[in-house]
């Protein structure tokens, strides 16, 4: 299910040199002359180079008619999201991650979303927050993508807000544990004046 | 003793700790009859709470038995006898199998020879076939400088998940274990930065910030910075338990023990840690 920018260690409006440069410096890393003396990390760095060559060729093929987040994802793709979710549902992640890797249309908005909560359940923090991100700036008004990123924000101890892009805030006297506590306060100070008054 | 997955034995009841013992001991009996009194040593925290974590998912009763153990050498301890316990001492001895490994590749010279010559026996055949995939792989990250902590912990973590699932009462738990297994990976890296600086050895963390090496907080800012992913991962190993609903039981009480206040306590231990002065 892997994102091709990611892939390549690309930003997401990376120019076509700068796309190929890292492209280059991948194949070079990972040139399989480099692990001759063994078999079993030679294959392993054969993989590597065809997921990123994949990654090359859709990025290429896709740069001249970019279609971020405007198309409507085809019919098949559409069921491979129907199946993914009911997977992700069942706690079947790698299952999900398999059908999202066969969407053809990898910059919907949905396919963001998908991935973004299967890295959420795994425990990848900064690769669900991107993707979760991504997928609700994509698309502002939809609930469930806004839902789902703020369940992410709380899971890490962070405040939503999707105004200000300042550090987390909170613990203050403002939030709900903080009136608690305020009430805690003043009954146990409302404790000690029933003492010293000859109360119980 | 090795492991991370500790209980904070402070907020233990007596009879948990004295069962946790037990369970101890009995690792370490089973290990010391299969492969000789050295491999003692081997014994981990970190399978003897796969073996609680079985017994608890499965509910069984406990079936206690009586061993020798040298230290203190006269007197017999309580030692609980499971099914799993076999398991748990395959893993023990497995996952320090792994680390003879480790240790053999980034060490030279006589402590090189030391350890071939403790340990020059392998563990279970099947567990190597099963986990081949995956410990290559993290091999491959290495030889290859990966630079993204998270994709090794990732590895790990589905190690950890086919290893433990091989026995079929933690099937149920195999999300959390799969957490778990990201989680002792990412935390042994940030326990090691130091060393791994010094002696040159691969760490995901290193690679990752990059230079910076003349700044004496470099360690310490590498820790404050990985804050945030590890709170998230524990956050999300406490969900996950919730979802597994175990039944009461003493054992129940001893994972969440471990779950609730030894998995956080070493995290904050290890992020915490300020670098020694040479």
């Amino acid at each position: 299910m892997k994102d091709p920018y990611e892939v390549l260690g690309v930003g997401r409006n990376a120019t076509k040199e700068e796309i190929r440069d890292a492209y280059r410096e991948l194949i070079k890393k990972y040139h399989p002359d480099k692990f001759r003396d063994n078999p079993d990390m030679k294959a392993l760095a054969e993989e590597k180079i065809k997921e990123v060559n994949e990654a090359y060729k859709y990025l290429l093929d896709h740069l001249d008619n970019p279609s971020y987040g405007v198309s409507n994802a085809s019919d098949e793709d559409q069921s491979f999201f129907q199946q993914a979710r009911q997977k992700i549902d069942t706690g079947d992640y790698y299952g999900a991650a398999d059908l999202l890797v066969r969407v053809s249309d990898k910059s919907n908005p949905e396919w963001y979303f998908l991935s973004g909560l299967i890295y959420f359940r795994q425990g990848w923090y900064d690769k669900a927050e991107t993707y979760l991100k991504y997928a609700h700036e994509a698309k502002p008004d939809n609930k469930e993508y806004d839902d789902v990123y703020k369940e992410f924000l709380r899971a890490s101890k962070r405040n939503y807000n999707p105004t200000m892009n300042g550090p987390a805030q909170g613990g203050g006297m403002n939030d709900e544990a903080g009136a608690c506590l305020s009430c805690c306060a003043a009954l146990a100070c409302t404790d000690i004046c029933c003492h010293c008054m000859g109360g119980f | 003793m090795i492991g991370y997955l500790k209980p904070d034995v402070n907020e233990l009841r007596v009879r948990e700790l004295k069962l946790y013992n037990a369970y101890y001991c009995g690792i370490c009996t089973s290990l010391s009859k299969k492969y000789g009194p050295v491999s003692r040593l081997l014994l981990s925290y970190d399978s003897t709470f796969f073996v609680i974590l079985s017994d608890a998912l499965s509910g069984s009763q406990c079936q206690f038995a009586h061993a020798r153990c040298p230290l203190p050498p006269f007197q017999k301890k309580r030692i609980v006898k499971s099914e799993d316990m076999r398991f748990g001492m395959e893993i023990s001895k497995f996952f320090s199998d792994l680390k003879i490994d480790d240790f053999k590749r980034d060490s030279k010279g006589f402590m090189h020879l030391l350890s071939f010559f403790l340990f020059h026996f392998k563990s279970n055949d099947e567990f190597f076939r099963i986990s081949k995939p995956y410990t290559d792989r993290i091999l491959f990250s290495e030889i290859s400088e990966e630079s993204d902590p998270q994709e090794v912990a990732d590895l790990f973590g589905k190690l950890s998940e086919t290893m433990a699932t091989s026995l079929s009462n933690l099937k149920r738990a195999s999300n959390m274990i799969y957490l778990i297994g990201r989680w002792v990976y990412l935390i042994d890296a940030l326990d090691d930065l130091e060393e791994d600086f010094k002696k040159k050895n691969y760490n995901p963390f290193l690679v990752k910030y990059g230079s910076n090496f003349d700044d004496p907080d470099f360690f310490v800012k590498i820790r404050e910075k990985e804050k945030a992913p590890i709170d998230f991962l524990v956050q999300r190993i406490r969900q996950e338990y919730e979802n597994l609903k175990i039944d009461p039981s003493i054992n129940r009480n001893l994972v969440e023990n471990v779950i609730f206040y030894g998995l956080p306590g070493t995290s904050t231990k290890i992020l915490d840690k300020r670098t020694m002065k040479n």
